[in-house]
């Protein structure tokens, strides 16, 4: 070692990082007092957000009434489908769910703790329901808890289970694939998806009034749960392919980059804007009047709000078909189609136009048609760069669903409502719409999770250059 | 039929114009190809060198005068339109791989779909070209994971896998790092030599002088100087040609 | 050889040129558009005639035969007024609406926002839970919450809640302090503005002056310092020197029996302050999470280099961050704002007198289903493209210029 340029040999004693800068205190300090100012917020903000913590506590533990729920469940999950049909939904869930679950295993990654929680929640309810009616009556807290609470998760439980006994089997499934087959899972999950649209929609529906065994439940009477489920399902499934073509009708450009530009008071000069007019023809590019028309749709829907067009579905399809045969679960679908159609498409618009021009060129210079270079190289492209916005709008479909009841139809919503305007059941606004917000909520934030893990794996972006 | 072919010049350029918007990109450029021969063009950038060979496939479309390839005029006749894709290999500046596709399917994709292979028989071939660009064991990679001068080796495996007459080369070595450049140089060299059609695009100098039949001079969007590579280097006519020259050198 | 043949100058016939068939498939589409829709239109006119409708908007001048209690005045609309009318009052609600919830939201959004991005972990949590809450639940649901589940569930008028300002809260609405002009407002505003205008000219030339010669010539300070001087002197000469009434009095709301009295303060009905509510809540949670990934899309890179220039905290973030976080932000914030616009319709759901609730009673009473949803959805477009235009010229402001 060159002594000449080093003057302090290193100490032999290890330097002492000062306490405070790690632990609990110094957490303490960096993160909730670090300033005057800060401390006052906390204190502040702490004490209006405890309040309000243990007031709603307060409510759970000893004001709120779940019967509302418990004696409206069934009603509230499945409308007026017929009871003894119930398994097909059954059937049709654990599907669906054991189809995420797989989905899970193959794209995503479980947490430890979200194991846990799923888990150990799990067993809590069950723990509870079982031995919640053994408590005895001693206090009011134990009465309250008997009367109210052990009776909403009794009814919870089976459902509860299944969905999670469902999740986990299929994340399981998914990861022991993904290691045994990559490809062949990847590929198997995508088209178990494909294939469970045609089987979920004919398990629900059925096909003819007399079919054995799957006799036909038609769209009029679903409600509840399953008609928000059906009616967002439906769309996602029929609004995706209309949007790709919408967003294909947009796209392709003109390609004019240098242009002389207009003198000043141009639009004195009918000549000019004959140029003008020209000029703009010519930039729509070589399928003018499809851009056209799919830019007009799309402006269209995006312009107006969601209600309208159900309210005008609901009132002009009737005269504008000719007959009344479509009932209106069937219209409302139609119209959340035709308006979802239009975002996805710009979704999809812009998934598109990230892509680099290189791509389509290469494409086209190996000689390959339109159809196939979009099939293999540009769509694939554009639509994988874009999960996270296409999942985004898909829980926006989610939730706009809850807008039929604009046009009387009874989804969850919409039948909370009416269990609302009972008699027997007034004043339990409070309950019926924490638990209504619950449901949707539990779906949305699963979603919106799947997409960001996705957003994050990495499976949404390409390198385009190292 | 082959010597019919050898006769006949590979590709014809009558007087080729090309406008985009105001700008007169293509001012009349007159050229023919014999099969077989290297063709090298150099020029200043906005020249309108790329332009002219991105017409000969139809990636850009030229809006005076007559191009011919392989016999087959280019127009708007839907029914060769494709065709003469099949018969063009092109390779672009910035590689342009399908980057959600592997190596091996990149290379497969248009033999499959456009020439109706069958899949073992495309693979078969891909593996063979890959073998040829030396980069055999990259084949189940995806292109985000391999180096520049490889990703553009795959795209050169990936434009002759459809057994073209003809090879497009748009400045193929000047987004590559310097020590990357002399491997794909050397493949394109050894393509030259067994008897492909080339057009290259390119700026580097001892490649043209080593390899090329003839060297064409762009500026301007006209075809300036045009010569064989010992004259055209030793002995430049034009005074645009001997400035370009003097500068690309003085480096 | 066939191909030797094609070798002369070859126009292929048109039937094979791809320029013919383009034109040839896109005007089959038209045609079949076209068919489609006259169909359509003609099928919808059949059976509105069948059902004794036309199709004419001479129903827009007879009378309503109901009234709308909502609106700037007390009773905007009445029994005798027209169709068009009772259109021209839901049109002004919904755009009371639309201007007051875009100005909340976007300071709920800011506020929560940056909240999202504190260094105080409790203000953090807070705003992540409210975010996540907003989102994913739908927002007809927070509506109705809201107008069911608390507003209706606030005292009646008498045993109002009442917060400091006085704010009183109850089942029938709320009440705020208002200002209410006089008669001395007007040439009070005039002076005002002229003194408005001197300090901003004040402040240009110092700035001017302060980059040509380097010295700091406090330029907005004496700008806004004048403002405020002929602000206070002009408001001082009306109300004391000239013995008139102040350019504007604080009117402080009252109850009068069970009512609020009609003629103090500013009483907003609880269906307004349900749509807004909601409305602000709902979409400020979406301009939070925009405004949080605009500060963070802005490279650290850049306040480096910009503190390594030896730029304080503020500049930084106003010269250099804030810039660059806004030419993110401003196309989501867009859609965000158009959301907002649309969304506002679903204050007929809690009873707003909006345009489309305004519509759904008109079309319930004239039974003119087709003219009633054309105007409706033209003004939305109207509403929405006039928000949209807006917010493009201020994009063109911020964007980057690129090669």
């Amino acid at each position: 070692m060159p002594t000449s340029t080093s003057t302090t040999t290193p100490t032999a004693v290890p330097v002492q990082r000062p306490i405070a800068a790690a632990g609990p205190i110094h957490w303490l300090r960096n993160n909730l007092f670090r300033s005057w100012l800060d401390t006052l917020l906390t204190i502040f903000v702490g004490i209006v957000a405890v309040s309000l913590i243990s007031r709603f506590f307060q409510w759970i533990t000893s004001e709120a009434q779940w019967t509302v729920i418990t004696s409206n469940f069934r009603v509230l999950m499945q409308g007026l489908y017929p009871i003894d049909q119930g398994w097909r939904l059954v059937v049709a869930v654990i599907v669906i769910v054991a189809l995420a679950g797989i989905s899970w295993g193959i794209w995503g990654h479980m947490f430890t703790s979200t194991t846990i929680m799923l888990v150990v929640g799990t067993f809590s309810v069950l723990i509870v329901s079982i031995l919640g009616p053994t408590i005895s009556d001693s206090t009011d807290l134990a009465r309250y808890f008997r009367g109210e609470i052990v009776p909403l998760l009794e009814i919870l439980r089976v459902p509860i289970l299944i969905l999670v006994l469902c999740l986990l089997l299929g994340y399981a499934i998914g990861q022991i694939a993904i290691v045994l087959a990559p490809h062949g899972a990847q590929r198997g999950a995508i088209i178990g998806w494909l294939l469970s649209i045609p089987v979920v929609f004919l398990l629900v529906r059925g096909l003819a009034p007399d079919t054995p065994g799957l006799p036909l439940v038609p769209t009029s009477i679903w409600g509840g749960l399953l008609l928000t489920f059906m009616m967002a399902f439906v769309a996602i499934v029929s609004c995706f392919p209309l949007g790709i073509l919408l967003a294909l009708g947009r796209s392709p450009g003109g390609t004019s980059p240098r242009q002389a530009p207009l003198p000043a008071f141009w639009f004195i000069n009918f000549h000019q804007w004959y140029v003008v007019g020209t000029r703009w023809w010519r930039n729509l590019g070589p399928y003018p009047i499809f851009k056209l028309f799919c830019a007009l749709y799309i402006e269209f829907f995006r312009g107006v709000p969601l209600i309208t067009v159900f309210f005008t579905a609901n009132l002009l399809v009737p005269f504008a078909l000719g007959s009344t045969e479509l009932d209106s679960v069937v219209r409302a679908m139609i119209a959340l189609t035709l308006f979802e159609a239009a975002y996805i498409a710009e979704i999809v618009r812009g998934g598109l136009q990230a892509l680099p021009p290189g791509q389509l060129e290469a494409a086209k210079a190996l000689g390959l048609s339109p159809l196939h270079a979009t099939l293999f190289i540009t769509m694939p492209q554009a639509l994988r760069t874009v999960i996270p916005a296409l999942v985004g709008q898909f829980i926006t479909m989610f939730k706009d669903t809850s807008l039929v009841a604009v046009v009387g139809l009874l989804d969850l919503l919409g039948i909370a409502q009416g269990v609302l305007a009972q008699q027997q059941f007034a004043g339990r606004q409070r309950e019926m719409y924490v638990f209504v917000a619950l449901v949707f909520f539990i779906f949305s934030f699963g979603m919106s999770r799947a997409a960001q893990q996705l957003e994050r794996s990495g499976s949404g972006r390409l390198q385009f250059e190292r | 039929m082959s010597e019919q072919q050898l006769q006949q010049p590979m590709i014809i350029a009558r007087d080729v114009h090309k406008w985009y918007g105001d700008f007169h990109a293509l001012r009349g450029i007159n050229l023919e190809v014999q099969a077989g021969e290297t063709v090298v063009i150099i020029g200043p950038s906005g020249s309108g060198k790329s332009t002219f060979i991105r017409t000969i496939n139809r990636l850009e479309e030229h809006e005076r005068g007559e191009i011919i390839v392989n016999g087959v005029t280019l127009s708007n006749d839907v029914r060769n339109i494709h065709d003469i894709r099949e018969e063009i290999g092109m390779v672009f500046q910035s590689f342009n791989l399908f980057p959600h596709l592997t190596v091996i399917q990149n290379i497969t994709l248009a033999p499959i779909w456009v020439r109706r292979w069958p899949k073992a028989k495309a693979e078969k071939v891909a593996l063979e070209l890959l073998e040829r660009v030396r980069i055999p064991e990259q084949a189940n990679k995806y292109p985000g994971q391999l180096s520049g001068g490889q990703q553009q080796r795959v795209a050169i495996a990936r434009a002759l896998a459809m057994q073209p007459k003809i090879m497009l080369f748009d400045e193929p070595t000047s987004a590559l790092d310097p020590e990357m450049i002399k491997e794909v140089l050397d493949v394109m060299r050894e393509l030259a030599q067994s008897g492909l059609t080339l057009i290259c695009v390119t700026h580097e100098m001892g490649f043209a002088h080593e390899v090329a039949n003839r060297v064409l001079f762009f500026d301007q969007g006209q075809i300036v100087e045009e010569g064989t590579p010992d004259h055209f280097f030793n002995n430049p006519q034009h005074e645009r040609t001997i400035e370009f020259l003097s500068q690309i050198l003085a480096h | 050889m066939s191909r030797q043949t094609t070798q002369s100058i070859s126009i292929p016939p048109f039937w094979r040129d791809i320029r013919f068939l383009r034109v040839v498939v896109q005007l089959a589409f038209l045609i079949i558009t076209i068919f489609l829709f006259s169909w359509l239109f003609n099928n919808t006119q059949n059976g509105l005639k069948r059902a004794g409708l036309s199709l004419s908007f001479d129903f827009l001048d007879q009378q309503s035969s109901f009234q709308i209690d909502e609106g700037l005045s007390p009773s905007p609309h009445t029994r005798q007024d027209s169709f068009a009318h009772a259109f021209g009052i839901g049109f002004i609600n919904t755009l009371r609406v639309i201007f007051i919830g875009l100005i909340l939201t976007t300071i709920v959004g800011l506020v929560m926002g940056v909240a999202r991005l504190s260094t105080n972990w409790l203000i953090r949590q807070i705003a992540a839970v409210y975010v996540e809450i907003m989102q994913n639940t739908p927002l007809l649901l927070q509506l109705i919450f809201l107008y069911v589940g608390v507003i209706l569930l606030l005292p009646s008028v008498s045993q109002s809640v009442i917060l400091p300002g006085p704010i009183y809260l109850s089942v029938r609405g709320i009440a705020l302090p208002g200002l209410w002009s006089t008669a001395t407002t007007l040439p009070w505003l005039v002076i005002v503005g002229i003194g408005l205008v001197a300090g901003v000219i004040l402040w240009h030339r110092n700035r001017r002056l302060q980059l040509d010669t380097g010295r700091k010539t406090y330029g907005l300070e004496i700008g806004s310092l004048v403002f405020l001087a002929v602000a206070l002197i002009s408001w001082l000469g009306f109300s004391v020197l000239s013995q008139q009434a102040a350019p504007f009095i604080v009117s402080l709301p009252e109850i009068s029996g069970l009512r609020f009295d009609d003629s103090r303060g500013v009483i907003v009905s609880p269906e307004f302050v349900a749509i807004v509510a909601g409305l602000v809540l709902y979409t400020g949670a979406f301009i939070a999470e925009i405004v949080r990934a605009g500060i963070q899309s802005v490279p650290k890179g850049q306040w480096e280099a910009a503190r390594s220039q030896g730029f304080s905290y503020f500049q930084i973030l106003r010269l250099i961050v804030l810039p660059q976080a806004l030419r993110v932000m401003i196309p989501p914030l867009t859609n965000q704002y158009i959301n907002l616009i649309k969304n506002s319709s679903l204050g007929a759901i809690v009873g707003y007198s909006d345009l489309f609730g305004v519509s759904k009673t008109i079309q319930l009473q004239s039974g003119q289903a087709i003219q009633v949803v054309t105007i409706v959805m033209i003004s939305y477009l109207i509403l929405d493209l006039a928000a949209a235009a807006i917010m493009n010229i201020l994009n063109g402001r911020f964007q980057f210029k690129t090669r």
